[in-house]
């Protein structure tokens, strides 16, 4: 086993995280026992940041103590591994759909301390301010076409100066007709326009079909 | 002119001077504080004179209500320090460890919010739908013994007029041949088609008496105020169905994806059915008897509802039916345990699919 980033695993070509809440699977994920203690395979093909992994994501914004802010929860798959990997930080999880948020709350916010889940609109990011502080990150898979928008209203609100933005981007929410790489140039572009120094893009194919995974750094 | 900030943070309210000094700060009791308006009216008493700078509408509103001066920042640079400094405010307010109150406080106004809007919508749709079908039911009955009633005056209304809720409104503002005919006589551009005052003429009902024409109106007039009452639930039930499960009601149309929900017991209920039994829930006593008496099986239930279904071609509804079933079926999924937006994909699915069945399919 060895760890690829901070608190982030790989054996057996499998990406790991350190459980938080020992014993417990929150999506049916494989637990796994390694000299007492237990991981938890972060499966690719269900969360869009370990499909990131597995294709050599270079920039793991991820840190020990990171504050992230984390727009489209849904039902907490990916977020239960990012308050893994973030277990002295914590992740502030808007999700603005109250089925998905009810799992959130029952699996992952009420058996880990660095979870705060939120049901709200992120499009309306101050309908939420009194819930949040400032944050190092903001991840967004929200897969609306006016993501970039969103994301970008929500940095302004919240992303310290320097902060990191990681954004999956699914090419068909935004425009079908188009090439998805072309749908993604744009979209990017107009994240520059906006105060973002692109850092690194990457497909998420095969695990995501037309989906790519941006990380940017606010200015 | 004092310019304030007031930012609102899961400890409580943090007044700041526009030097970004803190001024004062107010505790909450629990989450139910920050709708109570008591504690902005204290803060506008306390600072007459000051112009509130609040970061979010609905504070503004409530400060304006309490007659004090405020203004929107989104995001005003008091809410940006006092959420870059959280740990610092903490202190203020002696709390230890911020994040713990965060969690706690949005653990129980997001808990609150689901278990009232998740029990109480699917409740809400499944009763709205029982009476939807109820009044549907009625409003067809009675008209149908409105028209027994109205025949013996004007029995050609019912071949000129074949929609049942004209035929009501027609009867609402005419409720007898000879009252419209008197009425076209003082006003040519009477609102009625050319069709009825034709047959309005030649008809050869009995002369309508004053009684039977009161009867006649006020009859019509509450078969009227039940379809206004029907319009309004069909309101409601699109309300509830888009919140709840807009992947469903964008496959089925909202209220095709009520019926389904309330027939299976709930959103989450449907979402487990097999696609096979969707396709045909509400023609059980078909399906029961085809099970038992070897008959032909049903090729669909409510889901004929649906326009695809009914418009298609006799030979290939049953295949329609089984494709929407499926897409019906995915799309509730998504809605009762995901809440991805999936109908774009799902409708280009089905109109694929619906190509191969050669049936034309509008998007």
């Amino acid at each position: 086993m060895r760890e690829i980033f901070n608190n982030v695993f790989e054996e057996n070509e499998k990406i790991l995280t350190i459980n938080l809440a020992p014993g417990f699977s929150v999506y049916g994920e494989e637990l796994v026992k390694i000299e007492s203690k237990e991981y938890r395979v972060w499966d690719p093909y269900r969360s869009k940041i370990s499909a990131a992994i597995k294709n050599g994501l270079k920039n793991f914004p991820i840190r020990e103590d990171s504050k992230i802010l984390y727009l489209g929860a849904a039902n907490g798959t990916t977020v239960s591994h990012v308050s893994d990997v973030a277990k002295n930080g914590v992740v502030y999880a808007v999700e603005v759909a109250f089925r998905p948020m009810r799992d959130l709350i029952e699996k992952v916010a009420k058996k880990r301390t660095n979870v705060i889940p939120i049901l709200a609109d992120a499009r309306k990011p101050f309908s939420y301010c009194y819930l949040v502080e400032n944050v190092d990150l903001i991840y967004a898979d929200v897969a609306q076409p006016d993501q970039t928008d969103i994301v970008y209203n929500n940095a302004v609100a919240y992303l310290k100066s320097g902060g990191i933005v990681c954004v999956a981007i699914k090419a068909s929410s935004i425009d079908s007709t188009k090439d998805p790489h072309l749908v993604v140039d744009e979209e990017i572009k107009k994240m520059v326009k906006n105060g973002f120094e692109l850092i690194e893009r990457l497909d998420l194919e095969p695990f995501d079909k037309a989906h790519e995974m941006v990380v940017c750094r606010w200015k | 002119m004092e310019h304030i900030f007031v930012v609102t943070t899961a400890l409580g309210v943090v007044i700041l001077n526009s030097n970004l000094e803190v001024k004062d700060t107010i505790p909450i009791e629990d989450e139910g504080d920050f709708q109570k308006r008591s504690l902005f009216e204290s803060i506008v008493r306390k600072y007459p004179k000051a112009t509130f700078i609040v970061e979010d509408e609905k504070l503004k509103s409530i400060f304006e209500q309490a007659n004090g001066k405020a203004v929107l920042e989104q995001p005003s640079r008091g809410g940006r320090w006092v959420r870059e400094n959280i740990q610092k405010i903490s202190e203020i307010f002696g709390v230890k460890d911020y994040l713990s109150k965060y969690r706690e406080i949005a653990l129980n106004i997001t808990s609150k919010k689901i278990s009232e809007d998740s029990a109480r919508l699917d409740k809400e749709l499944i009763a709205l739908v029982n009476a939807y079908e109820s009044i549907n039911g009625a409003i067809n009955e009675l008209t149908e013994k409105l028209q027994d009633l109205n025949d013996l005056f004007f029995p050609e209304l019912r071949k000129v007029v074949r929609n049942p809720e004209k035929y009501v409104n027609i009867l609402t503002e005419y409720p007898s041949k000879e009252l419209l005919l008197s009425e076209r006589k003082k006003d040519e551009k009477l609102e009625v088609g050319k069709e009825v005052v034709k047959a309005a003429e030649k008809s050869i009902g009995a002369l309508t008496r004053k009684e039977s024409e009161e009867t006649i109106h006020e009859y019509a007039r509450t078969i009227r105020t039940l379809y206004k009452l029907k319009d309004k639930l069909t309101g409601r039930i699109t309300e509830i169905v888009e919140e709840i499960a807009p992947n469903l009601s964008e496959i089925a149309g909202p209220v095709l994806a009520a019926k389904l929900i309330s027939k299976a017991g709930g959103l989450i209920e449907l979402a487990k059915m097999p696609s096979s039994s969707v396709q045909v829930i509400g023609a059980e006593k078909a399906l029961f008897r085809a099970m038992k008496e070897g008959s032909k099986p049903p090729k669909h239930g409510i889901i004929f509802q649906h326009p695809l279904v009914h418009n298609a071609p006799r030979k290939l509804r049953g295949k329609v039916a089984r494709a929407l079933a499926s897409k019906i079926v995915m799309a509730s999924r998504f809605d009762a345990f995901s809440g991805v937006d999936s109908s774009q994909r799902l409708k280009s699915e089905l109109k694929e699919k619906m190509g191969k069945i050669g049936v034309k399919m509008e998007v």
